[in-house]
């Protein structure tokens, strides 16, 4: 691997972890529920 | 570009002086917090109104929204378009040395995350309340996660720069160090029964390892090591470098934010963690 290739891993891998720990968050987040979201978040009455 | 960013700050709610002043207010409720217990009938005060509910509605109102997570997004897709057509290949080192423009950036947002952990530490500590500890927790896994990164970042730069992987350095062993300690932190933690007791021991814990950090920043001062100690750098990849700090610090915010926000949510879910105080209340608001 050349000094491109490890660059590229080096972005790759890091962004990719921080980013998938992000979402995880997120999505455990949405899925407790949208109650502490700020009113102007949540679903407009219907 | 400074269009860019002034479009990007006016977009936030932080502009208004409301959500100005909920950030200024937990940062004076924390500089309060150690002196708490000699405010005498004012004692809480602190806390209750500038910590607790400061902090919550910033998590509310102003990190844990949409526009955040989309500007730290774009900013970090900003960087990588940096990183190809803008940024100079250096000539000793080749490419590979663009892998300094999120090492170093990761390396200072490290630094911040133990920070919470050792100022969320005092805290409990000093007040015994809960969200502190959830606060260090949260600090300890996102200086895990960005520890991680330095090193995973750091080998992959010491392999095409000097042809091995590892070397037991002075900075690099007190990094590794720092890494482990805050691993160690997370298995303790919930490992120690009652969660009050390991709550006690996870903050003497986590000020104590916090001693690592400005061991791994003066190592390579005071010590001779192969790590570089400073770099010269030419103006485009001065402009990138501070560029990256941007979106790797506000990722490292908002992960703190998140963490800490999520750990909260599950206290007021679990009433055996932390029981409400007043019953009728909690019915109530559920």
């Amino acid at each position: 691997m050349n000094g491109i290739g490890y660059t590229i891993a080096a972005y790759a891998i890091s962004l990719g972890l921080l980013l998938a720990y992000a979402a995880r968050l997120w999505w455990i987040i949405r899925r407790l529920g949208r109650r502490d979201l700020a009113p102007s978040e949540r679903d407009p009455p219907p | 570009m400074g269009t860019l960013f002034s479009v990007a700050i006016s977009s936030t709610r932080l502009r208004s002086g409301f959500h100005a002043l909920l950030v200024f207010l937990p940062g004076l409720g924390l500089a309060l917090a150690p002196i708490e217990r000699l405010m005498g009938p004012f004692e809480g005060l602190a806390f209750e109104l500038l910590v607790e509910h400061g902090w919550t509605m910033v998590l509310r109102h102003a990190v844990w929204t949409r526009t955040f997570w989309g500007i730290t997004l774009a900013l970090l897709v900003g960087g990588l378009i940096l990183l190809v057509g803008y940024t100079p290949v250096e000539t000793s080192m080749g490419p590979a040395q663009k892998i300094f423009y999120l090492h170093l950036p990761a390396a200072f947002s490290t630094f911040l995350a133990g920070s919470v952990v050792f100022v969320a530490s005092i805290g409990f500590l000093g007040s015994r309340r809960r969200v502190w500890d959830d606060l260090a927790h949260a600090g300890a896994v996102v200086t895990v996660l960005f520890s991680s990164v330095v090193l995973l970042t750091g080998m992959l730069w010491a392999r095409s720069a000097w042809g091995t992987w590892w070397t037991w350095s002075p900075r690099l062993t007190f990094s590794l160090v720092l890494w482990l300690l805050y691993v160690v932190y997370l298995v303790l933690r919930p490992s120690i029964e009652p969660p009050q007791r390991g709550a006690v021991i996870s903050a003497v814990y986590g000020i104590v390892a916090f001693l690592d950090v400005p061991l791994v920043y003066l190592t390579v001062k005071l010590l001779p090591d192969i790590h570089p100690s400073s770099m010269e750098l030419a103006p485009g990849m001065r402009h990138t470098l501070f560029y990256w700090f941007a979106p790797v610090t506000m990722l490292c915010v908002g992960l703190i934010a998140a963490r800490f926000h999520l750990a909260r949510r599950s206290a007021a879910l679990d009433p055996e963690r932390v029981p409400p105080p007043n019953p009728s209340a909690a019915e109530s608001h559920a």
